[in-house]
């Protein structure tokens, strides 16, 4: 299955989970699970594949920032130069303190505070080689600064690797013409 | 002639280099055909491809940087709790003037900051406050700059099933105050305020504190001591201890007390680190009056209100690092920022030269008006690095003096403006004032009938920063 149909029938899913569930106050976890298919569109504003220790995931062609915390996290991430309006970032977490639930419920549980987002979804998702995956989606007008009349759509994979690290990719956008958050978690892929 | 051996080495050099520069010209050749095409490897490292896209103009380069532009952990819930003598709210216990702030973090990160109100006073004094919604995430640092705190103490928990094992531990120990002094009792403390530090919380032992200050020393990131820390203070401030300013240490001196962080943020390399001493200085009204105009433009900022607090970060040995002014206003603040900002095209003002003095303020380019109404305020916040940096130093000087504060706060803004960092977060906020032993989370453990009971709840939107010499962007909060 091509990676554009992989997208079409993720995007699909979250699109019917979101507007049955609206914003799901708790976010336990859906009953769906969506596949991410690791492999990258062509072309367009993902022209890059970054490759990092245990994953490798498509990107814009932007300059990452890194930053290492003594505890071994790695926090990865790209931001559009001079408006920040799209951002990707990748947390690394070899010693994770939290479990896939209580993360993706605090990942959920922030964007409606930070955000204030109109409809928002968890679903698990299935990632090939990972021990378990949750994929929390929000969207709607976030309400406040300069595009807050312009649509928005965020998307958090959050991974638990068979070694018990923990990898989150938050895709975070503000305003239209930004790479489709979805994109980029749909390759996203595991590497050795 | 024979050549020389240098010679022959260059010759030899010259033939090498010829070789090696058609080879990497094949390489690039191939790859930017490969790049060109739209065919390359999904699996080529990052550094090479983002190499080659440098070579042929396309990203411009993808070298690491070491810092995130507008990525950071997000406050979004803020939670202050006041009560009287006879209630327990959540952990803070009957017979002690305590006040709880619970902040949690977008990456699921709580910190709990136990102020000890001291006084009578001052405990009126917070919960008045709690009741005009004043006070907020800023009521620490504001009866801190007051003088209106006897002590208190940070701890940060990384999650929030480690935030409410505390909790639970400390209640079943007896209450905050009451095994307070065993948790920080065995904190390594640096040596120019490593004395009496502990004494002057005011706070007792305890017989079930002991088994706690193990487990929970790894969590205590700063404390803060006010009366009987003014010998201290002078001493660090005016150079005795290190060599601060003269001028600015005789304007530090007169602070009424002092925060000593035990642990940095992990995720703000450039902010407060373990040693390091924060003074809290509540600035003077037209220093506030300085930087609502700063923020909000002059007509705006007539329908703006808040109030400003500083605060000077000392590393161990008394050098100025860090300037930190804070400023949060509500319901009228809100008002000042819904209005149309002046120098916006068809506003009929002519624009400014810039920081500032610029008509329309340093907000200008923010659209708050859409969203900020009745029970709504902004929380701002700015960092101007002192280090090696005299002007800054000077100027923070004559803000702390009240005959010259408000053109230094005009001054510092400027400087700010262009090579400080700027934050600003809307919030929505609720105060509630119980009594009786109605109200969530208390629990009556002998209520009379003057029992009180103050929270206020602040919900914190995502906002924007403004870093050094960039402009302003949303901030994408790191979870």
């Amino acid at each position: 299955m091509s990676a554009r149909t992989h997208l079409r029938r993720l995007a699909g899913m979250l699109g019917i989970a979101a507007s049955l569930g609206g914003v799901l106050a708790g976010c336990g976890g859906g009953s769906s699970t969506v596949t991410v298919s690791g492999q990258a569109s062509r072309g367009g504003a993902l022209s890059a594949t970054y490759r990092g220790p245990h994953y490798a995931l498509a990107v814009p062609a932007w300059r990452p920032f890194v930053t290492r915390s003594s505890t071994g996290r790695v926090n990865t991430g790209w931001s559009t130069p001079g408006t920040g309006n799209f951002a990707i970032l990748v947390t690394d977490d070899p010693h994770p303190q939290v479990s896939l639930d209580s993360a993706a419920n605090t990942s959920a549980q922030s964007s409606r505070k930070a955000y204030q987002v109109s409809k928002q979804s968890v679903v698990s998702a299935h990632v090939a080689g990972a021990r378990a995956a949750k994929l929390i989606t929000d969207s709607g007008p976030h309400g406040v600064g300069p595009y807050h009349a312009s649509a928005q759509n965020d998307a958090n994979l959050i991974v638990t690797t068979p070694s018990g690290a923990m990898i989150n990719v938050l895709v975070v956008s503000h305003g239209a013409g930004n790479p489709d958050p979805m994109s980029v978690i749909d390759s996203f892929r595991l590497v050795g | 002639m024979r050549p020389s051996i240098l010679g022959r080495g260059r010759d030899s050099e010259r033939g090498q280099s010829t070789v090696e520069w058609v080879g990497a010209l094949l390489v690039v050749t191939v790859l930017v055909a490969l790049v060109v095409a739209g065919g390359f490897p999904t699996q080529l490292e990052h550094g090479i491809e983002c190499t080659v896209k440098k070579i042929i103009g396309q990203g411009g380069g993808c070298t690491a940087v070491a810092t995130a532009p507008n990525v950071m952990p997000c406050p979004t819930s803020a939670t202050t709790r006041t009560a009287s003598d006879e209630f327990q709210v959540l952990f803070l216990d009957a017979g002690h003037k305590n006040t709880l702030i619970e902040t949690i973090y977008s990456d699921g990160r709580v910190d709990y900051t136990l102020v000890d109100d001291g006084t009578l006073e001052a405990q009126e004094k917070f919960q008045a406050e709690l009741k005009v919604g004043g006070f907020g995430f800023n009521a620490e640092a504001s009866a801190a700059a007051g003088g209106e705190l006897t002590g208190s103490y940070t701890f940060s928990f990384p999650n929030a099933s480690a935030a409410a094992a505390f909790a639970k531990a400390v209640q079943s120990g007896g209450g905050w105050g009451v095994i307070a002094h065993d948790i920080a009792g065995g904190i390594p403390i640096a040596a120019p305020v490593a004395s009496g530090l502990l004494n002057l919380v005011g706070i007792h032992g305890a017989p079930n504190g002991g088994s706690l200050a193990d487990q929970y020393h790894q969590y205590l990131t700063s404390g803060f001591v006010a009366a009987g820390a003014v010998g201290q203070l002078k001493g660090l401030a005016s150079g005795d201890l290190g060599p601060a300013s003269v001028e600015l240490g005789a304007e530090l001196s007169a602070a009424a007390g002092f925060r000593e962080v035990y642990a940095g943020d992990p995720s703000e390399p450039d902010g407060p680190q373990k040693g390091d001493v924060q003074i809290y200085v509540k600035l003077d009204g037209s220093a506030d009056g300085s930087l609502m105009q700063a923020l909000f433009g002059p007509k705006a900022a007539a329908a703006a209100k808040g109030n400003a607090d500083a605060v000077i970060t000392l590393d161990s040995s008394g050098h100025p690092k860090e300037l930190e002014i804070s400023a949060s206003g509500n319901a009228g603040a809100s008002g000042g920022l819904g209005v149309k900002q002046e120098g916006e095209p068809g506003s009929g003002a002519s624009e400014g030269s810039g920081g500032s003095s610029e008509a329309g303020g340093l907000l200008k380019s923010l659209d708050l008006s859409s969203t900020l109404g009745a029970g709504q305020g902004y929380q701002y916040t700015a960092t101007l690095d002192l280090k090696d940096d005299p002007q800054a130093v000077h100027d923070l000087t004559s803000l702390l003096n009240p005959d010259s504060a408000g053109p230094a706060m005009t001054g510092l803004i400027d400087q700010i403006n262009t090579e400080g960092k700027q934050r600003l977060q809307p919030y929505q906020q609720s105060t509630s004032q119980t009594g009786g032993g109605a109200a969530l989370e208390v629990s009556d453990v002998g209520a009379g009938a003057n029992v009180s009971v103050g929270t206020q709840s602040q919900h914190l939107f995502a906002g924007w920063v403004q870093n050094p010499g960039g402009s302003w962007e949303p901030v994408i909060c790191e979870k």
